[in-house]
């Protein structure tokens, strides 16, 4: 059975069509072929799996959204890429697993001033669940992001590639200063002392999207309006994204439990807010230039 | 947007945030009359800055010889076109600024330069204007030109990069007007490349974060000026602080230049940022170029710098360009000498209007040798 919230449903309009595919539907039906439902039904499994191909998945039912330009804050996405996601759930005893699926042919995990990666986003209310806005949140209704992208799944995969030699294989360089070894003097191996680290500025700041090592292709995220997007000190979630067929198929894992008081509570048989983002790095989506959809209700077992 | 006040367009526009100018504010007096395109500067900058990987590209000052030279490649031809023409008229400027016409979703006007475009820093080298026929050089002065232009980012009373930020993780120095972003926050979205006009904003793709000149802020504070300013060996530049419109000093070396004398301006004003490195234009290039370059005030600034020679003050406050590493605040044209003085009011240096003539015997008795003429 599949799912399909539209825009128009968010504001208790459901479409005429969707209501009329909605229901006994069999469960082989792919994601995107219609349904009527706006509510994501979490299934019970014994591991989520982060493999997205994984059978378990299978039993999981796929919501899909229509996306949205984002078109409130700048900059804005005058011109959606990716109209659809679909999102289905999984949970064991410790996690959430979310598995998002959208259609994008060409496959973007480079960073250049002038490429852009491919990345998906959940969020989740951390406040009340009816007032908390969807964009970004606010002091009173904070929320928790997470957010996969393909350049750090690169990253993961087959190590850090935004090396200078990775993008020119060809370019010569003399010594870097209080560089460690011979050339080309790789990133993640011949600037680890303090002094090197100095003239990586981005590294030296502590930011953690200028990280050098990363376990995992996602960072978690807390919000409380525009601009006001900060890391976790706590990084808990997992995630696994793999590109086949012209299709992104990403599974992100949240503990359902943790320490980390920024985290959302995800105990048993509870009702959560899940609202989506989508960039398409060959459109040069980057920012707020993305496709969203607001708060879909998820329901954990 | 905000309505502010752009004195260098003569009238107000628009502009994502709020007026705030600072207290005072970075500027810098670059002679392009004086600039050899030594590159002095470049690697003065890029040695204390950039010499990290990831900016191999990153270039905060760089020099270029117009009008054929660009770092990026043809930055400011790409936007003239997006822009289109404009026009001033008693000084006021009538056509739109990158904050003015910028396209829907965005904050302001700009384009995001391809990576190859990093690839040449120095295209277009002393390259000049049109050709030389067989023998015009011997016969006079010649038609054909070029000129180096030195380029650092120019630390905006408005700044285009500030205002794209999404993160907000680009800000202004209230105390300075330094333009600074904040590399713990910035997310790598190259909004602000893409929206400073100058392209002097550059992405770092090791760090994957945007970096740009930091004015040599830590120099700054100690009352020194920066590495550009002080390295260059052809003393074009001189680094200080530009008071607020209507606080302006006569007293001041660069409100002097600046709003008094007005032989320094600003570098393609009409993009609307308010930029805070003013250019001595140079005297042998086709007016019509320069009137795009620097605005309506080239002729003016032209004359009156032809004029320094026989006029004391001004002379004064050119003959403190590259005599000090101090930043000066106030200036003097004594009898015989300029005078600059420091933040604290301390002479910080003394230059005569006319060098010392010595001359030397033609035989050296000391060491027995006879001395060849050399200058």
């Amino acid at each position: 059975m599949t799912h399909t919230v539209t825009r128009a449903a968010t504001v208790g309009l459901i479409l005429a069509t969707a209501a009329a595919l909605g229901g006994g539907c069999s469960g082989k039906k792919e994601p995107g072929e219609g349904g009527g439902a706006k509510e994501i039904d979490a299934k019970s499994t014994k591991t989520v799996p982060l493999d997205p191909f994984d059978k378990a998945w299978n039993d999981a039912i796929p919501v899909v959204v229509d996306l949205m330009p984002q078109g409130v804050a700048f900059p804005m996405l005058q011109e959606v890429k990716i109209p659809k996601l679909s999102a289905r759930a999984l949970v064991d005893k410790d996690w959430l697993g979310i598995l998002l699926e959208w259609e994008d042919k060409t496959k973007s995990e480079r960073l250049q001033v002038d490429e852009f990666t491919d990345g998906v986003a959940i969020e989740l209310p951390l406040g009340d669940l009816d007032k908390t806005n969807p964009m970004m949140g606010s002091a009173e209704n904070p929320v928790y992001l997470a957010h996969w992208k393909a350049a750090w799944q690169v990253d993961v995969d087959r190590g850090r590639r935004t090396d200078v030699q990775d993008y020119h294989p060809g370019f010569w360089s003399d010594p870097y200063p209080f560089v460690a070894g011979g050339y080309p003097y790789p990133v993640q191996e011949a600037f680890e002392s303090p002094n090197a680290r100095r003239y990586l500025p981005g590294v030296a700041a502590g930011n953690p999207v200028s990280k050098l090592y990363r376990e995992y292709p996602v960072e978690e995220l807390q919000a409380e309006g525009f601009s006001t997007l900060a890391d976790h000190q706590m990084q808990n979630a997992k995630a696994k994204g793999v590109h086949k067929d012209g299709k992104w198929r990403v599974v992100i894992a949240l503990p359902r439990a943790v320490a980390d008081a920024a985290n959302p509570k995800l105990p048993e048989k509870s009702t959560q807010k899940v609202a989506f983002a989508v960039w398409d790095g060959g459109a040069g989506n980057v920012a707020g230039r993305k496709q969203w959809y607001p708060f879909v209700t998820l329901n954990l077992p | 947007m905000s309505k502010v006040k752009n004195w260098q367009l003569g009238r107000e526009m628009d502009y994502p945030y709020e007026d705030a100018r600072p207290k005072r504010q970075l500027a810098y007096i670059f002679d392009t009359n004086k600039c050899i395109a030594c590159q002095t500067c470049s690697v003065a900058c890029k040695t204390t800055w950039t010499s990290g990987k990831g900016q191999e590209s990153v270039f905060y000052n760089n020099v270029e010889t117009k009008p054929y030279g660009f770092y990026p490649q043809a930055w400011d031809v790409k936007l003239h076109e997006k822009l289109g023409a404009g026009s001033w008229q008693d000084k006021e400027f009538k056509g739109k600024t990158i904050f003015e016409a910028a396209p829907a979703g965005e904050r302001a006007l700009g384009y995001l330069p391809e990576e190859d475009e990093y690839a040449s820093p120095n295209i277009g080298e002393d390259v000049i204007a049109g050709e030389v026929n067989k023998g015009a050089f011997f016969q006079g002065i010649h038609k054909t030109w070029m000129f180096y232009l030195a380029r650092i980012c120019n630390h905006c009373t408005y700044p285009g990069c500030l205002s794209a930020c999404p993160r907000k993780a680009i800000y202004k120095r209230p105390e300075d007007g330094i333009v600074l972003i904040d590399q713990s926050r910035c997310r790598g979205y190259r909004e602000c490349v893409k929206a400073c006009p100058y392209k002097k904003v550059y992405y770092n793709m090791v760090t994957r974060v945007s970096e740009k000149c930091i004015g040599c802020y830590p120099l700054i504070e100690k009352g020194e000026q920066p590495q550009c300013v002080k390295t260059c060996i052809g003393k074009i530049r001189l680094q200080g602080f530009l008071s607020k419109p209507g606080e302006e000093r006569e007293d001041n070396p660069i409100d002097y230049l600046v709003h008094t004398r007005k032989v320094a301006l600003p570098l393609y004003p009409q993009y609307g940022t308010e930029p805070n490195v003013y250019y001595i234009p140079p005297v042998h290039v086709p007016r019509d170029f320069l009137g795009q370059m620097f605005g309506p005030g080239v002729e003016q600034a032209i004359a009156t710098y032809r004029s320094a020679p026989t006029d004391q003050k001004l002379l004064a406050a050119m003959l403190l360009f590259g005599n000090t590493p101090r930043t000066l605040h106030r200036f003097a044209a004594e009898k015989t000498d300029a005078v600059g003085y420091d933040a604290d009011d301390k002479e910080a240096v003394r230059v005569p209007y006319t060098e010392p003539f010595f001359e030397r015997d033609f035989f050296d008795k000391k060491r027995k040798v006879y001395r060849l003429n050399v200058t």
